[in-house]
């Protein structure tokens, strides 16, 4: 009796941990018959960028709250986080709910902000395997997005920088300062790339510009899908519902793509500084990158909407395709 | 008088030489605006911070975070160094937590506090670790070196533990305390800034404005100087604030 306690005992403990998880994935307990309360004062917490500039509108409400460095934000897709919604890049998101955080996908709001920009140098201004190309992040989202489009092509030609910022600073100097090779492509997001181009101290000034749009890349080898980039995830409560918040949300993306001078009214309600450090762009900046055929890849998209845009792209990252469990 | 002009003289002589020193690297790295700005690009910068109401906001809540964060680890290092003063197996209990507490990686710390109190609070919470251990070891030291003539006479004329420690021995060792608080502060608001910048903090502060600075045009280290030269002047008079209270609690040790 002793002996077949101890053989089941594991199986038991074993059988508990997958209780809620298929293939990795988890999975919900059937529907819920509790009907939920709106919630009023609905907790956000957003990276400064271009994901931050869907929120304008909100520039004075204490509740919704930005960090300036976006890895941060993965610390508050736990169970004890203070937030009910919580916006970050897709990967890293799905990544944190298949690891158990009590988190759903409900939308998308950036498709993605990448550009490749040439420094002047090149003279046949065609981007070949003799060109030089800096890329920041390697083995990350830029990274593997090149990679996905171009393949192993440029291999040879390529440099990596750690982050934008120092993508940026090749692109202004025209020179990879860590190895002093002379750049001909800079892989870049906006809205760095903005002020770059608009730098009158750089160096290449008046002489750099965009070279191609990556969003439209990927589109072509994806076929027309698009690039999830930063998402919306909800907490998982089982009293309230913040539906009606998302809603004026993308009421407000919306406005915004369409005239971007929106942008500039609602983070206008503080000063040009505080927006600059709340949300990481200046109010004009974001008018100008949104106004550029929407520079910034701002938009609204259900995550049930477009589940096969999500798995294609979280397929480059080597991840599974999602549950629909995993979807608000 | 003499002396003091001289000492005078020769700080200022260190002034120069550090200025001297920042334009030649300046001028050595050719992307000036970019990498390394010049002393004078610095400070016309400086000026137009200074008109702005932002920074002024931002030196106010990082002054405001570090004093918070401060006053937390002063009354608690004050406590622990009490009991560890006048304990020997309690000092003992508390030497490996206070080593640990000393060589933990601040950086570490701070993602540890982020998930713990927020990126608003991180920076307090930051300040509080790093400046506990100096204040504790301030206050251990000043009741080791308590003369123990007076100790002995507190007990002969019948005082008990409490009245020993609250009047003879705290008042003993308030120049050890002074230096203390001297010696930190200063690293508790450097720290303070580190933190903000760390825990990606957006809410108002200098380490946040330095960060907003780097993230919305990475290619302009000119403003990035601007506020940090804000901060060492602010150090820099902090320091002096303290540096009568120090050289008087020094004499009087």
């Amino acid at each position: 009796m002793k002996k077949n306690i101890l053989i089941a005992l594991p199986m038991i403990l074993f059988m508990a941990s997958c209780g809620n998880h298929v293939l990795g994935w988890p999975v919900s307990d059937g529907p819920a018959s509790i009907t939920k309360v709106e919630k009023d004062n609905v907790k956000v917490i957003c990276p400064t960028g271009a994901p931050s500039v869907a929120f304008y509108n909100h520039a004075i409400d204490e509740n919704f709250e930005t960090n300036g460095t976006p890895s941060n934000i993965v610390s508050f897709l736990t169970s004890s986080s203070p937030y009910d919604a919580v916006v970050i890049d897709t990967v890293s998101g799905l990544k944190a709910i298949k690891n158990g955080a009590p988190f759903k996908m409900h939308s998308t709001l950036t498709f993605g902000n990448f550009f490749i920009a040439s420094t002047g140098h090149d003279e046949n201004k065609t981007l070949d395997p003799t060109d030089k190309i800096v890329l920041f992040g390697q083995n990350q989202t830029p990274d593997l997005i090149w990679h996905y489009i171009y393949g192993d092509t440029y291999d040879s030609s390529i440099e990596y920088v750690t982050a934008v910022s120092d993508a940026a600073a090749c692109l202004a100097s025209g020179k990879n300062v860590a190895t002093g090779s002379d750049v001909d492509y800079v892989f870049v997001a906006q809205p760095v790339l903005f002020a770059t181009l608009n730098n009158a101290n750089a160096k290449t000034y008046g002489k750099a510009g965009v070279y191609a749009n990556v969003q439209e890349l990927y589109k072509e080898k994806s076929g027309n899908k698009s690039m999830i980039q930063a998402s919306l995830f909800v907490k998982n409560q089982e009293e309230y519902s913040i539906e009606s918040y998302l809603k004026s949300l993308e009421n407000d993306i919306n406005a915004a793509v369409e005239d971007p001078n929106k942008v500039v009214e609602g983070m206008s309600k503080i000063s040009e500084d505080e927006a600059k450090a709340k949300f990481g762009i200046a109010a004009n900046a974001a008018k100008a990158v949104l106004s550029q055929n929407n520079g910034l890849g701002l938009g609204f998209k259900r995550a049930r909407d477009i589940k096969d845009d999500i798995n294609s792209f979280i397929s480059i990252f080597g991840m599974d395709a999602i549950s629909d469990e995993v979807i608000a | 008088m003499r002396s003091s002009l001289k000492k005078s003289l020769y700080s200022l002589f260190g002034v120069v030489i550090f200025i001297l020193g920042w334009v030649i690297i300046s001028a050595l790295i050719d992307e000036n605006t970019m990498i390394f700005p010049d002393p004078v690009s610095t400070i016309r910068e400086t000026f137009v911070l200074l008109g702005k109401p932002y920074v002024y906001k931002c030196m106010g809540y990082s002054i405001l975070r570090t004093f918070i964060g401060f006053a937390i680890s002063f009354v608690s290092a004050l406590v622990l160094g009490t009991i560890a003063g006048t304990l020997p197996n309690a000092k003992i209990v508390m030497a490996p937590i206070f080593s640990v507490m000393k060589s933990i990686p601040t950086a570490s710390l701070v993602f540890l506090f982020l998930v713990l109190a927020g990126a608003r609070n991180a920076p307090i919470a930051m300040v509080t670790l790093i400046s506990m251990p100096i204040i504790y070891e301030a206050v251990v030291r000043g009741f080791e070196n308590v003369d123990r003539t007076l100790i002995d006479a507190s007990r002969i004329d019948g005082a008990n533990l409490l009245t020993r420690i609250l009047k003879v021995q705290l008042p003993s060792i308030i120049p050890f305390i002074l230096v203390g608080v001297a010696s930190s502060f200063s690293l508790s608001f450097k720290i303070e800034i580190m933190a903000e910048v760390i825990s990606g903090s957006t809410t108002n502060g200098l380490g946040s404005a330095i960060l907003a600075c780097q993230r919305t045009d990475p290619t302009n280290m000119v403003p990035i100087f601007a506020y940090s030269l804000v901060a060492i002047i602010i150090v820099a008079l902090i320091s002096l604030m303290f540096m009568p209270i120090e050289s008087k609690a020094k004499t009087s040790r």
